[in-house]
């Protein structure tokens, strides 16, 4: 007996899984016997559901595709239900690299071609800042053991958790900005615009990710972070001083988080020799859904995107547990967001499912490409 | 066993007179509930809904047409879909040469459709009852289970189950009070609202949308009347946000949730498209 995809709605995560001793391949034996268990599962917490056959199949009706089958046609079946939603899953997250969607047949609002190296958009103290770092970084070298992805993060985090890193944290910040500053200067579709208030929020969690002493230490990386957003956008932020912070922000940064926010914001190293991705939301959906996108790396600093959005969701939670005063604990923001990239990234359990690795880089290429999104 | 080929040649009014005539004892109660029933359904009117996921919605709104199967790309294998069955089922249903200009929907009095298929149900404008449409009183893959498929002339077992939209009232009537036991009691207008799409039993609809000369078919945001969602999934959001805004970092699936369903949300309220949360007899979300 296995386990079989009936039907999946690829890009939505919703799936019926059912469970039988044959593959159909043709056949039309659906009412000679039918499965022993029909489950449906679906985001956000994919916990499995008994349903009906016949609504399983009828979920061909809508945008769901009938089965999922290899190359030669062949049903792909899985040892487990476990298998089944993992893969749903990941293909839930590849599907949500590239952010909003573009309507048929239109082409996704046109990214700026991504910095390789910020430094090149940096005033000088702030690119030799980024550049110092970058350099630290790139000396870094990555394990060569990489089957055990649990082992290989470990490796990384360690080197993250080094000094150079504190520095690079820094350094991101202006550098976000600085790509930032020339994105809000390019007419984009509306959906997909950066908005100053999100360069303000990363600005916010980019303080907080870093390590800094002190209330006045980071109130003066605040200012001087913010006035240099204010400049580049003709001044509303130096006019009207920094928000109020940091209380008033925290809700506003989880909000921003689960709105998209690192979907819209542009991925200061966007190059990975795994594919083009032009924000921290890609690098986020690729790093969950694609074992190949760690083991691809070649230079510790393509882990810097995946590394910022873990960092910058841990930030969030970090602005709520302080009373704003002048101590915190900057390892802690690092301990959980190294915790929660562990959860995250995928782990060996389709490995013995070659199809599954094919499948989620289909969607991958789907998601980022200007039209393939439109076919999803 | 059910006489098929005698219901195929009855229409809808006369299978309820006979099905009136059948049940025993006093049937006051039941021609009360009758005359209400059609009474509320011209009032208050039937839709057609298709349920949608924020991908596709979020699409929809961006200005794409809704696509069914036909018209979107596999993930895996590039096996020629549609499968044997489906071939079966579409030509039982009248599809000539396949399916590829149909699209399905279900019909609700209330409620927020079969949301398996997506946690969005658009409400499709009464318009659609021009459209060329043509409806079943089931799912239309219960042709291949038993006892359906068992019964000696499939067409005549499909065109008992058809119906149009000027029988759906009383394709409501059968549906509805034939689940209702004991008769003797009036029925209300949010157990209508149940009874008619319940759980995973709907009425399907089947709507022809034939290639336009620009190379579009089926429908846009424009044949879309409201938006509705159920508490379950609101809910659902609002304590993922309430967790976050309480420290908790959502997980990677539950961020693009929440991400998705805050696009959305934005979407709708910029095209003042009507958003609705309802429970799933429509109480507190009438048409009218």
């Amino acid at each position: 007996m296995s386990w079989f995809l009936e039907s999946w709605s690829v890009p939505e995560g919703c799936a019926f899984a059912v469970h039988r001793n044959y593959t159909l391949n043709g056949a039309m034996r659906s009412y000679l016997d039918p499965p022993d268990h029909v489950i449906y599962v679906c985001p956000p917490h994919f916990v499995p559901t008994p349903a009906g056959y016949a609504t399983a199949l009828a979920a061909a009706r809508a945008r769901f595709q009938e089965k999922f089958v290899d190359e030669h046609g062949e049903e792909v079946a899985f040892d487990t239900l476990e298998q089944v939603i993992e893969l749903v899953r990941r293909a839930y997250l590849a599907a949500g690299a590239g952010g909003a969607p573009a309507p048929d047949g239109a082409p996704r609002p046109k990214e700026p071609t991504p910095a390789l190296d910020p430094s090149q958009t940096l005033n000088d103290p702030e690119a030799k800042r980024f550049g110092e770092a970058l350099r630290r970084l790139r000396t870094a070298r990555l394990p060569k053991e990489r089957n055990d992805t649990a082992q290989y993060l470990t490796s990384i985090w360690t080197i993250a958790a080094s000094d150079a890193l504190k520095q690079f944290c820094h350094a991101v910040v202006d550098a976000m900005i600085a790509e930032a500053s020339l994105r809000l200067a390019q007419p984009m579709a509306s959906e997909s615009a950066l908005l100053e208030r999100d360069i303000r929020d990363f600005a916010l969690l980019g303080i907080e990710m870093n390590e800094w002493n002190g209330w006045h230490e980071g109130s003066a990386f605040l200012r001087s972070t913010l006035d240099r957003l204010g400049a580049a956008l003709n001044g509303p932020f130096a006019e009207n001083g920094p928000p109020c912070w940091p209380m008033a922000t925290t809700d506003g940064l989880s909000r921003a988080l689960a709105s998209g926010l690192l979907h819209r914001l542009p991925s200061p190293l966007a190059w990975h020799p795994y594919r083009q991705l032009a924000r921290l939301g890609d690098h986020l959906a690729a790093a969950t859904s694609d074992r190949a996108y760690l083991k691809s790396m070649t230079s510790f600093e393509q882990a810097l995107p995946v590394l910022t959005c873990s960092l910058a969701l841990s930030a969030a939670e970090s602005y709520r547990f302080r009373t704003g005063g002048p101590f915190r604990d900057a390892s802690l923001i690092r301990q959980r967001a190294f915790a929660w990239l562990t959860r995250e990234l995928p782990d060996d359990r389709l490995d013995a499912i070659p199809m599954a690795d094919t499948a989620i880089r289909q969607v991958l290429d789907a998601a980022t490409s200007t039209t393939g999104r439109s076919t999803l | 066993m059910r006489n098929w080929q005698h219901d195929a040649g009855k229409t809808w009014s006369d299978r309820l007179a006979d099905w009136v005539a059948s049940q025993p004892g006093d049937r006051a109660f039941l021609e009360a509930n009758i005359t209400t029933l059609r009474y509320w359904l011209t009032e208050h009117g039937h839709r057609v809904v298709v349920n949608a996921g924020a991908f596709a919605l979020e699409r929809l709104l961006l200005g794409d047409h809704y696509k069914n199967r036909y018209e979107l790309s596999r993930i895996g294998g590039s096996a020629a879909p549609p499968s044997p069955r489906r071939i079966k089922v579409d030509r039982l249903l009248g599809f000539q040469p396949d399916g590829a200009e149909w699209y399905f929907g279900a019909i609700a009095v209330g409620g927020t459709g079969v949301r398996f298929y997506g946690e969005y149900c658009l409400v499709l404008a009464p318009e659609v009852k021009d459209w060329p449409v043509q409806f079943l009183d089931r799912n239309s893959y219960d042709l291949l289970d038993p006892p359906l498929v068992d019964a000696p002339d499939a067409i005549s077992v499909v065109k008992a189950l058809k119906t149009t939209w000027q029988d759906l009232p009383e394709t409501i009537a059968i549906k509805v009070l034939s689940s209702v036991t004991p008769a003797e009691r009036l029925v209300t207008v949010g157990l209508v609202a149940e009874m008619t799409l319940r759980d995973e039993d709907f009425i399907e609809a089947h709507l022809h949308r034939p290639t336009r000369p620009d190379g579009t078919r089926s429908f846009g945001l424009a044949s879309v009347e409201e938006v509705r969602q159920a508490p379950e999934e609101v809910a659902q959001h609002q304590h993922l946000q309430e967790q976050q805004a309480n420290g908790r970092i959502p997980s990677a699936a539950e961020l693009e949730w929440c991400s998705r369903r805050a696009r959305v949300e934005r979407l709708l309220d910029s095209f003042c498209l009507p958003s609705r949360v309802v429970t799933s007899n429509g109480r507190g979300a009438r048409w009218r």
